[in-house]
């Protein structure tokens, strides 16, 4: 007789069988794509393109998409797209390859991809795919980054076939949700997100179907503001597909498919070559997430698993912990956070062409996680989608360190790896009603780069042409003063250092009744990685004082104008946990946003000392940065004196093994000379003794560690410490909040010479993550 | 004989021309001299001079204007060369210029290099950390005093700022343009405490909204301030020693001209000033020949410079990027690319297929066909293979080119495509002619310009050679080479057609329904402002023209449109915007329900100089009468036909006869460049030696 325990829903049992459809397990695309036979697809031979038209028809169609994306920036009226450039544009090919996207955000570009190939796997039968047709999206189960970006796209048809798609996707303001401003941090679960569409038709050949707009609108609070939002983003599909029109009539259509599939293939081609060069091996990243909703202190585990077997990457999330509270992603969303530093560290050159390489990508994803979400999981925040970006940036930036080409391309971790965003929403200075997510922290520090330091203020990296507004802006749309918008000094330490980020301090202006939402990562689990013994730099940090005393202040002829100032105020201080909402932002209510600096890359203690005494000079690292991390002396006359300098740098190195727990593992026996068959990271080698064994050693002192098939942080010298201790002055608030489990910032360094191998953040309980395990069998040469 | 003389100086070569009391105009030129760029001036003068067989003493004696576009400002930011800076901010802004909005690595790069992350750097700060000064004062968006301005403070950190020798100071208070009394009272303390300093106030440079662009607006405004000084003094200096009697004026970048001391006042003004002459030059013919639409090309070793001229009227632009920074400068919209006729030709390893630009080989090395040491073809190498350009008469046989040279290397790189020599050239020219439609389409019938309604004035010493190929890709009407060779030097030109032009803006927010008094309460200080200015200057009363105008948005958007006055009523005002804003962004991108608002206003005064008076008949240098010299001829490969054909070269204009339509294929050998005309192409010369070349 059956129990109850062995009775299970249709809905489990969908997930059980792993039914990639989108229902209850996400949507994959597998094998063909199942399109209802009336919706006919564009077919033709392929043409030969002869070189000439080829880049005549690349350029004509970049700029067509380039004009699609401006169109949408000058119609939207959101500072969020005007200023921000929160948004993107793309061309796909009719069975939804991303050809071609415009130079804003690129996680868009995964997404972009899922959502066309549903939409033709679901709808091509009922209601249909036709001319004239654009449909609207923002589930991100199936894709999407958040609910608070829209996409909006369309079907172009020659001779009554699909030819191709033209897609954007904008942030909106409001689209409804428990919160204004749509992120729902205290989302336990999907039902309390802003609603999820599908795929679903809004304009056809007659035009905006009213019962879809009409329901769309009723969604948000600022329902006449989306409406425009909505207009802008038809009118950039309506001029894209025009053009494309235009330029199909003219060279005709198989001539321009050429040109698509061309583009694509040589991507392809260009990524497999890349990847030819490169050793077989796995690479992984943990990472903690923190808030998952306010006041929530368990550490959330994320894991990301890289193996390159020949000329293919598998990605996998396995050991990611259990989907959460408003921080989780959807499969899609993880796959094109993935995809996001892909294109940009190995196609670079072929204008980020996601298809190409996604011919030679494969996801292997646990469902029910915080990166791979069932139907139940909360998305608006989409903090894992931002994170997994640069944990896939970090595995990419250890696969592609053997080639010294690729290895330029690695970069430490840059804005919106671990930082915060404010949504404001109330009463503005006009008296209407508003709601806005605010994105200075975009333009924060750039992390360091493999040969040079990374930039103050250098910007999001999957953000190519990211801007942000003017303080002056902001405070005329929005009831807000800020107090100070200041250059950071938090670029995380190394041989070369991570970009600084910005100071933001503000009071409510002119309103009577405003409230903020604050979206950020614990600040004891910083997610801004450094590489390669390079320091790891602070995260976000939001703080405030309600009921201050900053207008008598004002009236004084006083303005707090540093976070030191700030904390001079009276009222009621307290530095806000990863998520906060209904925060005060009135008149007497100041609000303090730290944004992220970059992480740092290589040993600090192998910075070039004039380098370092040059910014002490500027101001860009404190005296004690520069004795306590970099080891540098100073000389009376400013500047390093380099004798001092390496005395006092051999010092720190033997300290550093003294506080050091020794190695956990025996040294490798090695029989006669090592040769370096291969560079691993900035201080790590594969070499062979006389007999054929592979060890791994530290190009510094050459010591051999370990057996090529161990993990190197086993065989090293490990100082165990927190990341607030390596340099106070980078932090303007100490990392107070409690996580439920001790955290460690681990450094692993050489046991003969001292020198940093490489830093993680993680739990004291956590054994250490063995990121860097090369196949030595693939080494060439 | 009385002349009107301009002269721009470019960086190789300073251009003069001269238009004579009969509406003859001539020319002059002469090596750019730098740094001291004035020497070239005179040399060019004098060249010209020489032409009408007078010394520059008794040439500038007789001449009633002397306009001059300079470089030297432009030069100073790009190599870095100005001044040194201090920069007064309001506390806790100070930062704003080194922030760079965080677009510093970023702002103004071509898509290949945007993408490419690492080779991204942030220019060095053009005002150090240690040249900037916070200082207590705050005002609202509305203008209202937050905090006070804390004077002794002033006064203690400019004291302190001046022992850093600086050269300039800039003062640049949030919302000082919508209050500028803490500006003021600030100009007034540092003038107290170091009289002799260069000072910008950024309400005065750039009274507008956004404080990074104003603040750079004010900050390069003293960058170039002291140089500007010294510069404009040693030309003015030296013109009344070699005997010119008026006042010497100075191209703007607002398409006008400025005597000196508004161009010691705001130097930032003569940025571009060169580029931007040449849309004046083409704005004035504009009217005398009846074109009233036309997309402006001026195509020349480097960069394509591109601008929209419609009803006669030049467009603007309101902000300006140099080398990656961006300040609010009020002129002539004139974009570039880099594509001329040194841009090179590669191979992209990531497609296989070829692409031209945007690196160029300059003027030196410059082509292959140069000869100096040049490595890799470039689209005037095409030129030469294609047999366009003849290697003997190249700039009126100035400079005799290595054909040769420019066909091997042609032919290697066509070797990697498997294309022939010429299919290799005739790629280069159709990929560049491409990339410069494109840009000339982006620039029309994306801000809602129908280009069927328009020509294309082709100009600067590559323009006439691409324009028959780019032009009908683009789809205008037809192509004009304004006033034969004179295209090679029409910025030189376009200062002599300039007028004094002064622009005074405010920044105050009116939502419609507008009242019109209150406008006018606004417009009021404006114009007092331009009738004293124009005072000073010697003009008065009907010599000056004062016009109004406003910059509108719909209340729920960003983006404004400039809507000019011409006395309607509020509601009259309100349809013309809604028309205006239609027409530059499309059907439908405007919101009514969400208010109309007037965010700044603006009064342009213009003193009008008198007018170069072309006329027809009045043959330019070069053509002299219409002698029917037979053309001779050369092999002349052309893509329509994919083949060689024996074409007809003409010397100069002479053998075409006025209004007669002649059929292409043939090439006109001007002495500064060359006009093919193309298969399919029809070229006739009218009564003032333009070139107007037609499609079927």
């Amino acid at each position: 007789m059956a129990t109850t325990d062995t009775v299970i829903s249709p809905q489990d049992a969908r997930k059980q069988q792993r039914v990639w459809d989108g229902r209850d397990f996400p949507y994959r695309p597998e094998g063909p794509l199942a399109i209802a036979p009336q919706l006919k697809l564009f077919q033709a031979e392929r043409a030969d393109v002869d070189p000439i038209t080829y880049e005549v028809i690349s350029t004509k169609l970049w700029n067509i998409n380039e004009e699609h994306a401006e169109t949408i920036k000058r119609a939207s009226g959101s500072p969020v797209v005007a200023f921000h450039d929160d948004f993107n544009t793309c061309i796909m090919t009719e069975t939804g390859d991303p050809f071609l996207f415009a130079p804003y955000i690129q996680y868009f570009s995964g997404n972009a991809e899922f959502i066309i190939k549903y939409t033709l796997e679901n709808r091509s039968a009922n209601p249909k795919i036709e001319p004239g047709d654009m449909f609207v999206h923002n589930d991100c189960f199936i894709a999407g980054s958040h609910q608070q970006d829209i996409a909006l796209y369309a079907p172009i048809f020659v001779d009554g076939a699909l030819f191709c798609w033209v897609f954007n996707a904008c942030h909106v303001r409001d689209i409804g949700g428990v919160e204004a401003g749509s992120f729902c941090v205290q989302a336990p679960n999907i039902y309390w997100d802003p609603p999820a569409l599908r795929a679903m038709k809004l304009v056809d050949r007659e035009g905006i179907r009213e019962d879809a707009y009409d329901t769309l609108l009723r969604f948000s609070r600022l329902p006449h503001l989306l409406a425009m939002e909505l207009r802008s983003q038809i009118a950039g599909i309506t001029r894209a597909t025009m053009r494309i029109e235009q330029l199909v009539e003219r060279y005709g259509p198989s001539v321009v498919r050429a040109v698509m599939e061309k583009t694509i293939d040589d991507t392809a081609e260009a990524v497999r070559e890349r990847l030819s060069r490169l050793p077989d091996g796995r690479w992984s990243e943990v990472t903690y997430m923190s808030g998952a909703v306010p006041g929530d202190s368990a550490p959330h585990k994320a894991v990301l698993t890289l193996e390159k077997r020949g000329g293919e990457l598998h990605f996998s999330n396995h050991g990611t912990d259990a989907q959460t509270g408003c921080i989780n992603s959807s499969f899609g969303q993880w796959r094109s956070a993935i995809g996001c530093s892909l294109a940009q560290m190995l196609a670079f050159d072929h204008r980020f062409v996601i298809a190409g390489v996604h011919r030679v990508t494969h996801f292997e994803p646990d469902v029910g996680t915080i990166t791979a979400i069932d139907r139940d999981g909360a998305t608006s925040c989409l903090w894992a989608q931002v994170i997994s970006i640069y944990m896939a940036g970090k595995v990419l930036s250890k696969m592609v360190y053997p080639d010294a080409e690729l290895r330029q391309g690695i970069i430490g971790t840059s804005p919106l790896c671990g930082c915060g965003w404010m949504t404001q929403a109330g009463i503005d200075q006009n008296g209407n009603q508003f709601a806005t997510v605010m994105l200075d922290h975009v333009g924060g520090g750039l992390g360091a780069f493999s040969f040079r330091d990374g930039i103050d203020q250098g910007g999001a990296t999957f953000w190519p042409k990211v801007e942000i507004g003017d303080a002056e802006a902001w405070e005329q749309y929005f009831p807000v003063l800020y107090l100070y918008r200041e250059a950071g000094r938090n670029g995380g330490h190394g041989k070369f250092r991570g970009g600084h980020g910005l100071h933001l301090g503000f009071v409510g202006h002119g309103t009577t009744e405003q409230t903020a939402t604050l979206v950020s990562q614990n600040a004891r689990l910083s997610t801004q990685f450094g590489l390669s013994g390079g320091h790891w730099a602070n995260t976000g940090d939001f703080f405030t004082i309600e009921g201050s005393n900053v207008r008598s202040e004002f009236a004084q002829g006083n303005i707090p104008s540093s976070p030191k100032q700030l904390r001079e105020l009276s009222g009621r201080a307290q530095v806000l946990g990863a998520k906060a909402m209904y925060v005060p932002f009135g008149e007497n209510d100041v609000i303090e946003h730290i944004t992220f600096g970059g992480g740092g890359y290589g040993d600090p203690l192998e910075r070039d000392p004039k380098v370092v005494a040059t910014e002490l000079a500027s101001g860009d690292v404190t005296q004690r940065s520069v004795e306590q991390v970099y080891g540098v002396v100073i000389a009376a006359d400013g500047t390093a004196d380099l004798d001092g300098t390496r005395q006092r740098r051999d010092e720190m190195r033997q300290a550093r093994l003294a506080e050091a727990r020794k190695p956990a593992g025996e040294r490798p026996s090695v029989t006669g000379e090592l040769t370096n068959v291969c560079d691993i990271a900035e201080a790590l080698s594969i070499a062979r003794d006389g007999e054929g064994r592979h060890v791994v050693r530290c190009r510094c002192c050459g010591e051999a560690l370990c057996s090529a098939e161990q993990n190197y942080k086993e065989h090293s010298a490990c100082i165990e410490t927190q990341l607030s201790n390596i340099d106070p002055d980078v932090f303007v608030e100490d990392p107070v909040f409690d996580i439920d489990e001790p955290v460690v910032y681990r450094i692993y360094a050489c046991p003969s010479c001292g020198t940093a191998f490489e830093n993680e953040l993680t739990l004291e309980a956590a054994p250490p993550i063995w990121d860097i395990d090369i196949d030595v069998a693939t080494i060439r040469g | 004989m009385a002349y009107s003389i301009g002269v721009d100086i470019g960086g190789t070569f300073t251009d003069c021309v001269v238009v004579d009391d009969r509406g003859q105009v001539h020319t002059g030129k002469a090596p750019s001299t730098p740094p001291d760029f004035s020497a070239g001036f005179f040399d060019a003068v004098q060249d010209a001079g020489s032409k009408l067989d007078l010394e520059l003493e008794e040439f500038l004696r007789s001449a009633n204007t002397l306009v001059h576009a300079t470089t030297a400002g432009t030069n100073a930011v790009t190599e870095r060369k100005g001044a040194t800076v201090g920069l007064l901010a309001t506390r806790g802004h100070g930062d704003a210029i080194l922030i760079m909005r965080g677009a510093g690595r970023t702002k103004g790069l071509e898509i290949d290099d945007l993408l490419f992350i690492p080779g991204t750097t942030k220019p060095a700060p053009i005002v150090p950390r240690e040249r900037i000064v916070e200082i207590t004062e705050r005002l609202d968006s509305r203008g209202n005093v937050v905090v006070a301005l804390d004077e002794q403070q002033l006064r203690e950190k400019v004291t302190e700022l001046v022992k850093q020798e600086v050269d300039a100071i800039a003062i640049s208070f949030m919302w000082s343009f919508m209050n500028p009394e803490h500006e003021l009272r600030a100009r007034e303390i540092v003038q107290e405490i170091a009289p002799d300093t260069f000072v910008s106030c950024s309400h005065e440079v750039a009274p507008r909204m956004g404080e990074y662009c104003r603040t750079v607006a004010a900050v390069m405004n003293c960058y170039i301030g002291p140089l500007m000084h010294k510069y404009t003094g040693e030309i003015v200096e030296r013109g009344r020693q070699a005997g010119y009697g008026r006042s010497v004026l100075f191209a703007q970048c607002t398409g006008g001209s400025a005597p000196i001391a508004a161009v010691r006042h705001t130097p930032l003004f003569t940025l571009d000033s060169g580029p931007v002459s040449g849309v004046v030059a083409s704005t004035y013919l504009s009217e005398l020949f009846d074109y009233p639409n036309i997309i402006t090309a001026d195509m020349g070793g480097t960069t394509f410079d591109v601008s929209v001229i419609s009803e006669h009227a030049a467009t603007r632009r309101e902000s300006t990027i140099i080398n990656k920074y961006e300040m609010y400068l009020s002129s002539l919209d004139v974009e570039s690319i880099g594509a001329g006729g040194g841009s090179i030709a590669w191979i992209d390893p990531a497609s296989g297929t070829m692409k031209v630009g945007p690196r160029s080989a300059g003027a030196e090395p410059g082509p292959l066909c140069y000869g100096h040491g040049g490595s890799e073809p470039t689209v005037t190498d095409a030129d030469v293979v294609l047999g366009i350009i003849n290697p003997d008469n190249f700039l009126g046989g100035r400079r005799k080119l290595d054909a040769a040279a420019a066909h091997r290397g042609v032919e290697q790189l066509g070797a990697h495509l498997g294309l022939s020599v010429q299919e290799t050239a005739a790629g280069i020219a159709q990929i560049v002619d491409n990339h410069m439609a494109e840009k000339m389409r982006r620039m029309t019938v994306f801000r809602g310009h129908d280009v069927r309604d328009f020509f294309v004035f082709a100009f600067g010493g590559a323009g006439p050679v691409h324009a028959g190929s780019f032009a009908r890709e683009l789809g205008v009407k037809g192509v004009v080479i304004p006033l034969g060779d004179i295209a090679s030097v029409l910025s030189a030109f376009g200062t002599v057609a300039s007028d004094i032009l002064h622009v005074y803006d405010a920044s105050v927010v009116l939502a419609a329904p507008f009242d019109s008094a209150q406008l006018d309460e606004i417009f009021a200080p404006l114009e007092e402002s331009a009738r004293d200015a124009m005072k000073e200057e010697g003009f008065e009363g009907d010599s000056i023209e004062l016009v109004r105008s406003v910059f509108m948005k719909y209340g729920a958007q960003i983006y404004d449109t400039e809507v000019p006055l011409g006395g309607e009523t509020p509601e009259q005002l309100v349809s013309k915007f809604e028309q205006v804003y239609e027409q530059r962004f499309g059907k439908d991108s405007g919101y009514a329900p969400a208010g109309i608002e007037v965010i700044r206003e603006r009064v342009y005064a213009t003193a009008r100089l008198p007018r170069p008076e072309i006329r027809q008949g009045a043959r330019c240098s070069g053509s002299n009468g219409d002698s029917h010299a037979e053309p001779g001829s050369r092999d002349v490969w052309w893509a329509e036909s994919g083949g060689f054909e024996k074409t007809p070269i003409y010397q100069g204009t002479e053998g075409l006869s006025v209004d007669e339509a002649v059929d292409g294929p043939l090439i006109i050998e001007l002495p500064d460049t060359t006009v093919p005309v193309r298969p399919g192409q029809q070229v006739r010369i009218d009564g003032f030696g333009n070139l107007l070349i037609t499609f079927e």
